[in-house]
């Protein structure tokens, strides 16, 4: 084997072994971004989970925005370090919701909106944005009738 | 008469054995990295794949569940009455009081500890065939003992199906601490009044000296919760 065989056989070693690197790196990145949205989708349950387990009178309108690093659980302890690098925005509004097939059907209730977002090179990224709805039952409503 | 071929030089020599060690080093260091790479993503994926499942099971109960009858950190009690909402909710019915063993009304979710050290989530429902029929009614209490003592008592018995859900988790971290075992979450003691159920664990892989690990915390409201009318008298 002369040595430009030998070069040539290093570069092509070379460029075979760039390739299978960057294709495992593109596999953990896409994985790593799977994971975030798997947790990010968790981080979200709870918080509706939290607002729909709620008494009805106990929920507050709001726009509260947990900073990156700070989302916590309902009872206040912190999520683990997976959820370290994201925030989350939880909106409640009050609103009525209207079925489109049943005319004249009003239900009273909140809205809870729950984005869960990192940040990926400067810039704010949306994980998982959960949209529910929290109707108030007949039972609430008998309770505040006087 | 036969050609002779020229020997390696000292030159030639040197330079193929720098070659062959570059490559060799370059072809170790790959492969460290990409075995290392794996396990992470083997991790992620176990992670990603058996949570959704969880979630989607957990999901699933808390859809049915119209009550929590017991609660501690590794074990919950969940109702799933077999009569329907409409008849339950009256407050007035003597079927909401009555719990059939073997209706599948009663499902108990378990964290366990391993030999191995690791925990299984499992899921015990009632055996409907080994239950005595005279023996297959309870009536509702907010005593959560009463239902840790049925849990054994059926245990021990054999009267109970032990479908393992998830194989192989760890303690969760939390708040910046590792706990000593898996856990249940909800959202208040009283069973009366807690209308959701979650569990808070760890995936977690070893890579050569390091330790890799997933948190998870899974939280599910209950959607149809009932309260029963005990609760309101008490």
């Amino acid at each position: 084997m002369t040595l430009i065989e030998c070069l040539i056989a290093m570069v092509v070693l070379t460029i075979s072994a760039s390739i299978l690197v960057m294709a495992v790196q593109g596999g953990l990145s896409a994985q790593e971004d799977a994971l975030s949205m798997t947790l990010a989708g968790t981080a979200a349950e709870s918080r509706v989970a939290d607002y729909l387990a709620r008494d009805y009178n106990a929920i507050v309108s709001g726009d509260v925005t947990e900073p990156i690093g700070g989302i916590d659980t309902p009872n206040g302890d912190s999520f683990s370090a997976s959820y370290d690098t994201m925030g989350r925005r939880t909106v409640i509004a009050s609103g009525d919701l209207t079925v489109p097939d049943f005319p004249g059907l009003v239900v009273p209730g909140y809205s809870i909106d729950v984005t869960v977002f990192d940040t990926r090179n400067g810039e704010t990224r949306n994980l998982v944005a959960l949209q529910r709805f929290r109707p108030r039952t007949i039972e609430e409503s008998a309770e505040e009738t006087p | 008469m036969m050609p002779s071929r020229r020997a390696f030089t000292l030159i030639e020599l040197i330079i193929a054995t720098m070659v062959t060690t570059m490559v060799a080093a370059t072809v170790v260091a790959i492969v460290g990295a990409v075995t290392s790479a794996l396990a992470i993503q083997d991790l992620r994926s176990e992670a990603i794949v058996r949570s959704a499942g969880l979630q989607s099971h957990i999901g699933l109960l808390s859809l049915k569940t119209r009550m929590t009858l017991a609660l501690s950190p590794q074990r919950v009690l969940l109702w799933l009455p077999s009569e329907t909402l409409e008849e339950s909710g009256s407050g007035s019915d003597s079927a909401f009081d009555r719990i059939d063993l073997v209706q599948d009304e009663l499902h108990w979710l378990e964290f366990f500890q391993e030999t191995d050290q690791s925990w299984t989530l499992i899921e015990w429902t009632v055996k409907a065939e080994a239950v005595p029929t005279d023996q297959s009614e309870v009536y509702f209490t907010s005593d959560g003992e009463f239902w840790d003592n049925l849990f054994v008592q059926l245990r021990d018995t054999e009267q109970l199906r032990r479908s393992p859900i998830a194989s192989g988790l760890a303690a969760p971290e939390v708040s910046g601490v590792i706990a000593d075992a898996p856990r249940f979450v909800w959202q208040t003691e009283q069973c009366c009044d807690n209308r959701s159920v979650g569990a808070e664990f760890a995936f977690v892989a070893i890579d050569g000296e390091e330790v890799l690990r997933a948190d998870m915390r899974l939280e599910s409201a209950l959607a149809f919760f009932d309260r029963h009318p005990i609760c309101t008298e008490s």
